[in-house]
């Protein structure tokens, strides 16, 4: 019995005194519910730091959610808590930017690889989105808000992939934009014996760029037919997602790695076709071209295998710092996840840092870097008024293996907390 | 005294002969309870059977009526209801033959140019009391063709020209695969969903711009001809939403072990649900579905139009109950349910008058585990005697 007698009278009472409040409103009642049920909550965090990636840390800091998005933040006697706003006490613990994987695979269904044909620029893989997944939940608990889900390295173009958020709600409520990105892989992973044209890397050369080149060709005669030169083109469905990547709206992220593959990305995909691309792996020797890279502004996210042994050095070096000594201004890391566990984002950052990275690189590479190589930099990726309310709080600077996340918001809503939640991590 | 079996057998087979010829006469059924699927059971209630369809149905039969019919005592707890109807199903035509997997698109492809009238399973579909089944041609290509509703006694085709059916899921995939990088110039795309989902959009696409010429697809895009899109998790339902607003159709969603946890989007759009079967001895179901075993229940609460299909409907429906689903709406979602969203309530579904004499006897409660069925008619005629149905529970 989980109310006394005298308690369940009452409630009863009150009950129906509140059944003949409810009855000539009862319409306007059930608007009411559908209403609490949509709005976000109006929360003061109080935070010991801020780490904003837009600027100097705050020390004791509060950050004002409503609607889901940052209204305010700023050093907490600076920021007036308005009337019916929940306040949340971290004051010591830090708060950062939720974290953005610009390579992942755990967005949803494994039907990452189409294998028959090399170039697959009609596949989609939002349709298999499951949010809030059983690989998002621990990613959450490891500060993970955002990730950029992507069909697989099987063939040269796997197909268009999804950038979405890693808490709950339907695929619409999740999905930040679709098409997100292209996914394109060069060398090792699509090779093949046998099937089309392709099977080796100046047959992959081959097929991409003449696979964009159809592309361009339709887009082009699209624009022209839109600015009023041309007769109308014929509808092609296959090739309908290159609009936006070729009018530069979304990026080519491009599994890419060593110095002689990474010549032929720079070559083909930015100097050719003029797309904006970014670098994921990047990985081996691949840094040694990261002046060139640095030359165009293409941005690298780097890993998840993370070091070399530098040969003429007699040294281990670590990846991500050789591309930053060579001017890589946009740098990020990535898990490639399931193949780094999707929490285990930040490690790449920390042991990028062993390696020589400055700190403060490093935690605008988990966050505001990829959210500006994926395009996303208007929504995510730092603590600034107007920007989703994704909210990590952990006990130190997230670098830290001894420290752990305590709680996060997505959304300006928390969706866990370890507090109510078990402690994962 | 021993009587040997040849003789049982031959009594036995003499009873079903003599009940088999008077199908045309009148006969009137009494029985304990009739389950008229159309309002509240009539208890107890009498059928007037005549010609094969239902000539009346009340408590008592006014004399008039009835004039010469013979009288049938079922007896006190006897129930009779309307014969099951199963809305998707591949019984009947025969095992590992209703698939076809050389070619992912074959529309004109008709379920009913293949079935086996004598086929084992479409005996046993009788014998578990289901008189009327939607036949659709399987999910190992993606437009796979022409679903055709058939009665199950005897060589009936109610209508042979019925449903587009489509797969969205992985079961295309299946034989496609590869594994891991193609070892074969003969791997055909799909291999994986992102492939079905392109396959289905580019053929839908290519009808819809007059660039394939596909009657059945174009009929289906047109509402002329029922969709069936059959998906089973949850982002494959949703993707036959995403696609039905790309190319304006109404799709009937089959399967849906996974239609509970998207039932908002489901009753916002009004897209029926053909469930696939609802028990279960495990947690998941086909495609690794999180299953639920309240699902039905789950269905009707939200609001969906839903039947329920797949093996021995009336333990499905049972196993609904079970779990959450009323009675009388189990009873319903084999029955009533299946014949609207198929669109043939005008002829079965229910015990009315001018209504198919298909109907279902058993000695209890239907929703009852033990209940047994005495005996199941298809247009007027006794078609499986009990102790035939007690062989094939052996089996």
């Amino acid at each position: 019995m989980i109310f006394p007698s005298s308690a369940f009278a009452f409630g009863r009472i009150f009950f129906a005194v509140a059944f003949f409040f409810c009855l000539p409103l009862g319409l306007h009642a059930q608007e009411t519910d559908d209403s609490d049920k949509n709005q976000k909550p109006k929360l003061a965090i109080h935070v010991g730091k801020i780490l904003t990636s837009a600027g100097e840390p705050i020390a004791n800091g509060t950050i004002l959610v409503s609607d889901g998005k940052i209204e305010d933040i700023g050093p907490r006697s600076e920021i007036k808590v308005p009337e019916g706003y929940q306040e949340i006490d971290h004051s010591d613990h830090f708060a950062m930017p939720g974290l953005i994987d610009a390579h992942s695979h755990v967005g949803g269904s494994r039907d990452l690889n189409e294998m028959v044909y090399q170039t697959n620029p009609e596949l989609r893989n939002w349709d298999q989105v499951i949010p809030h997944n059983n690989q998002l939940k621990v990613a959450i608990a490891g500060g993970v808000t955002t990730i950029c889900y992507i069909p697989g390295s099987g063939t040269n173009m796997g197909g268009f992939g999804a950038l979405m958020k890693t808490g709950p709600g339907q695929p619409e409520d999740v999905i930040i934009r679709a098409p997100g990105v292209l996914k394109i892989a060069q060398a090792g992973n699509p090779e093949r014996r046998t099937g089309e044209t392709g099977s080796g890397r100046m047959g992959m050369n081959y097929v991409i760029r003449q696979q964009l080149r159809e592309g361009q060709m339709y887009v082009r005669q699209w624009d022209a037919f839109q600015a009023g030169e041309a007769p109308e083109p014929e509808f092609n469905l296959r090739l309908e997602y290159f609009k936006p990547l070729f009018h530069r709206e979304i990026p080519v992220v491009v599994h890419t790695q060593q110095y002689q593959v990474i010549q032929s990305t720079v070559r083909i995909l930015h100097d050719e076709m003029n797309l904006k691309v970014v670098i994921d792996h990047g990985t081996f020797d691949a840094y040694k071209i990261g002046k060139e890279l640095a030359k165009r502004d293409i941005p690298v996210m780097a890993g998840p295998r993370g070091f070399l042994l530098d040969r003429d050095k007699g040294q281990v070096v670590g990846i991500v710092n050789e591309y930053e000594k060579r001017g890589i201004k946009v740098l990020g890391v990535n898990t490639d996840a399931p193949v780094i566990p999707q929490e285990e984002l930040f490690f790449q950052a920390s042991m990028a840092v062993r390696y020589g990275w400055s700190e403060e690189r490093a935690i605008k590479g988990l966050t505001i870097q990829p959210a500006k190589a994926l395009m996303i930099d208007d929504r995510v990726g730092s603590l600034e008024k107007g920007k989703d309310a994704d909210i990590v709080i952990t006990t130190g600077s997230i670098l830290d293996p001894r420290n752990h996340v305590t709680e996060v918001f997505i959304d300006g809503r928390s969706v866990y907390d370890t507090k109510v939640d078990r402690q994962r991590f | 005294m021993k009587i040997p079996t040849s003789i049982l057998f031959a009594i036995c087979l003499l009873t079903a002969t003599t009940v088999a010829a008077q199908d045309d006469a009148a006969v009137l059924y009494s029985a304990g309870t009739v389950y008229t699927m159309s309002g509240a059971p009539i208890s107890p209630g009498q059928v007037l059977v005549e010609n094969g369809k239902i000539k009346a149905v009340d408590s008592v039969i006014p004399a008039a009526t009835r004039g010469d019919a013979k009288l049938v005592e079922l007896g006190a707890d006897s129930v009779l209801m309307p014969g099951l109807i199963d809305a998707y199903t591949q019984s009947g035509m025969g095992a590992d033959s209703s698939d076809e997997v050389t070619k992912e698109i074959t529309p004109n492809f008709r379920a009913s140019r293949s079935i086996d009238w004598t086929a084992t399973d479409m005996q046993q579909r009788l014998q578990a009391g289901t008189t009327t089944m939607c036949v659709c041609p399987g999910t190992q290509n993606v437009v796979s063709g022409i679903a055709s509703i058939v009665k199950t006694g005897g060589e009936q085709v109610v209508n042979d020209d019925y449903a587009l059916v489509a797969s969205l899921c992985s079961d295309p995939t299946a034989r496609n695969s590869s594994r891991q990088r193609p070892d074969s110039i003969y791997v055909r795309q799909p291999t994986n969903r992102m492939g079905v989902v392109w396959i289905l959009r580019n053929s839908l696409s290519k009808v819809k711009q007059g660039k394939m010429d596909s009657p059945p697809i174009a009929e289906a895009l047109d509402g002329k001809r029922p969709f069936f899109i059959v998906s089973r998790v949850a982002h494959d339902l949703s993707t036959a939403a995403t696609l039905a607003e790309e190319f304006d159709f109404q799709p009937i969603l089959v399967g849906g072990q996974e239609a509970y946890k998207i039932t908002d989007l489901i009753t916002d759009r009004n897209y029926p649900v053909i469930l696939g079967g609802t028990t279960t001895g495990s947690m998941f179901g086909p495609e690794q579905t999180e299953l639920c075993w309240n699902q039905a229940g789950i269905l009707d609460k939200a609001g969906v139009t839903f039947c329920i299909s797949g093996q021995n409907q009336l333990e499905q429906a049972r196993f609904a109950h079970r779990f959450g689903l009323d009675a009388d709406k189990a009873l319903t979602a084999i029955t009533k349910s299946p014949a609207k969203i198929l669109g043939i309530d005008d002829r079965v579904g229910t015990i009315e008058i001018g209504k198919d004499a298909d109907l279902v006897a058993l000695q209890g409660d239907p929703l009852e585990f033990t209940t047994d069925i005495e005996w199941v008619m298809v247009d007027g005629k006794i078609t499986q005697p009990r102790n035939t149905t007690r062989q094939a529970k052996g089996n």
